[in-house]
């Protein structure tokens, strides 16, 4: 394993246990990482640390709900005590509630801006420091935070109010920081996917899911690992160079 | 190594040098047949006989619409249809707004942004016959203007808001939109600078950091346009890891 772009490194990744989350984990542990799965469901980490294990790779699984701050920092911690370093975060972890601003509870975008943005800051915060110390360390030369957002990110649209706020905000965040860490040579970039068929549409209510497959109906929607492709991208890139952002729709999404 | 792209038809604008020359060779090496269009016709000949597959040299004036109409005829005639069209002509002429000599105003309107748009609407029933991919090389300079770099900066405002209405017009008919926006590549684009403190402020951002190769905004270029047809990466925003703005 050698001669793996990642050979060494290793990578945190927020939301796990499914969707972009699973599927970057697996991408980077192939690609030569050593990889700290983050979720609430430990089953399903469980499963694909597993998965990992089976292809060679290393991965470690992570139980915590990091909406809770000092679970946010343990997560960072505990990748540190188990491998020692902390070259790569993907901040992917986030939940879309989609509704009106008249028929929604204020609970929905409680749970939004708990998850999409404090929980990531949380992390993040807690991340910097280790991943400056692995740009300055390490045979890649560059460590790398790369932010999950959408192209709820890009443009606003009815019902997408406050998860585009989140992903509006991420995007600011992200653009920040990168100017911020790039003389650390820490690289900051952002992922906006599109129509990816993941779980995020399952916690929406009834009517709003049904509305939402209508509008994906007759599309082939991304795959996670679509995304998981385009993140790894960014990652192996010669050091020199920085993909601070990729827009990835599906094909058909006009949207 | 399997040629992802054998067999298809790629016409590149601005391809005697820089990004557009790597992007060329880049997409012949991924298995394209390549139509090479660029003002520098004996700086193609050169490309053609670098690149590992076939490429058709053609005469491009992108600023002028019968230039743009022949080449997308030859293209099409030798290869006998056209898949990718990369836009990649353009010329940077930086200087501040007060004294500026208008005329380079209008040599980068028409070369980035009509020349542009000239080359998508002759490529396009074709592109759409096929299902294929058009391909903007805008820039930094069209997500953020900076003093100095006005007109440049508001042709590659321009290249973005026209393809993004591109984007929606031919989603569902299977053509993909790519907009690509490099930061400080070394190529020759700054060197036509005729104002001497920009010409210098280049210069310098050149060697104060180690920029980007041609090759990796070709490497991005075939990144986009090998996925699949279901995935559309419709921009992807690339600079040195040392650039800030």
């Amino acid at each position: 394993m050698d001669d793996l772009p990642l050979d060494g490194a290793v990578a945190l990744i927020t939301g796990a246990s499914s969707g972009i989350g699973a599927a970057t984990a697996r991408r980077l542990a192939r690609e030569g990482a050593a990889v700290a799965l983050v979720a609430r469901r430990r089953n399903r980490l469980d499963q694909v640390a597993c998965d990992i294990a089976k292809l060679g790779g290393e991965a470690v699984a992570l139980e915590a709900d990091i909406t809770e701050p000092e679970r946010a920092d343990d997560m960072v911690q505990e990748t540190l005590d188990r491998f020692g370093r902390l070259d790569i975060l993907v901040n992917n972890a986030g939940i879309m509630l989609l509704n009106s601003a008249l028929h929604t509870s204020i609970e929905e975008w409680d749970r939004m801006i708990s998850l999409n943005v404090a929980a990531l800051l949380h992390v993040t915060h807690a991340a910097i420091p280790h991943l400056i110390y692995a740009a300055s360390t390490s045979p890649r030369q560059v460590a790398d935070l790369v932010n999950v957002s959408s192209t709820a990110g890009r443009v606003a649209r009815p019902g997408s109010s406050v998860y585009g706020l989140t992903k509006f905000g991420l995007n600011a965040f992200t653009e920040s920081l990168r100017q911020e860490l790039l003389s650390e040579r820490v690289r900051v970039s952002v992922v906006e996917p599109g129509t990816v068929d993941t779980e995020l549409v399952n916690h929406l209510s009834d009517t709003t899911r049904d509305a939402a497959r209508q509008q994906i109906d007759g599309i082939e929607a991304l795959r996670p690992e679509d995304i998981a492709d385009a993140i790894s991208y960014i990652i192996t890139r010669d050091r020199r160079v920085a993909v601070n952002e990729m827009l990835v729709r599906a094909g058909g999404q006009t949207w | 190594m399997s040629n992802t792209l054998d067999g298809r038809v790629v016409l590149v604008t601005g391809a005697s040098s820089g990004i557009g020359e790597a992007t060329a060779l880049a997409l012949s090496a991924e298995g394209a047949r390549v139509a090479v269009g660029a003002r520098r016709a004996d700086r193609l000949e050169s490309l053609a006989r670098k690149a590992p597959g076939e490429v058709l040299a053609l005469d491009l004036d992108v600023t002028d619409q019968e230039s743009v109409r022949a080449a997308v005829a030859a293209t099409v005639e030798r290869f006998g249809a056209l898949d990718i069209l990369v836009n990649s002509a353009g010329v940077m002429l930086a200087g501040p707004i007060a004294g500026a000599d208008t005329a380079e105003w209008t040599r980068m309107i028409e070369t980035n942004l009509l020349g542009s748009m000239y080359t998508v609407h002759a490529a396009l029933p074709h592109l759409l016959e096929r299902k294929g991919t058009v391909l903007q090389i805008s820039s930094t300079s069209g997500r953020t203007a900076s003093a100095g770099n006005g007109v440049y900066a508001a042709t590659k405002f321009g290249v973005t808001a026209f393809s993004e209405a591109l984007r929606q017009e031919v989603t569902a008919q299977g053509v993909r939109v790519v907009v690509i926006e490099p930061g400080f590549v070394a190529t020759e684009l700054a060197d036509h600078i005729t104002d001497p403190t920009m010409q210098a402020a280049a210069k310098n951002i050149g060697t104060s950091m180690r920029t980007l190769q041609p090759e990796d905004i070709a490497d991005a270029v075939v990144y986009a346009v090998t996925q699949p047809e279901h995935v559309a990466v419709n921009e992807i925003l690339i600079r040195p890891t040392d650039q800030t703005r």
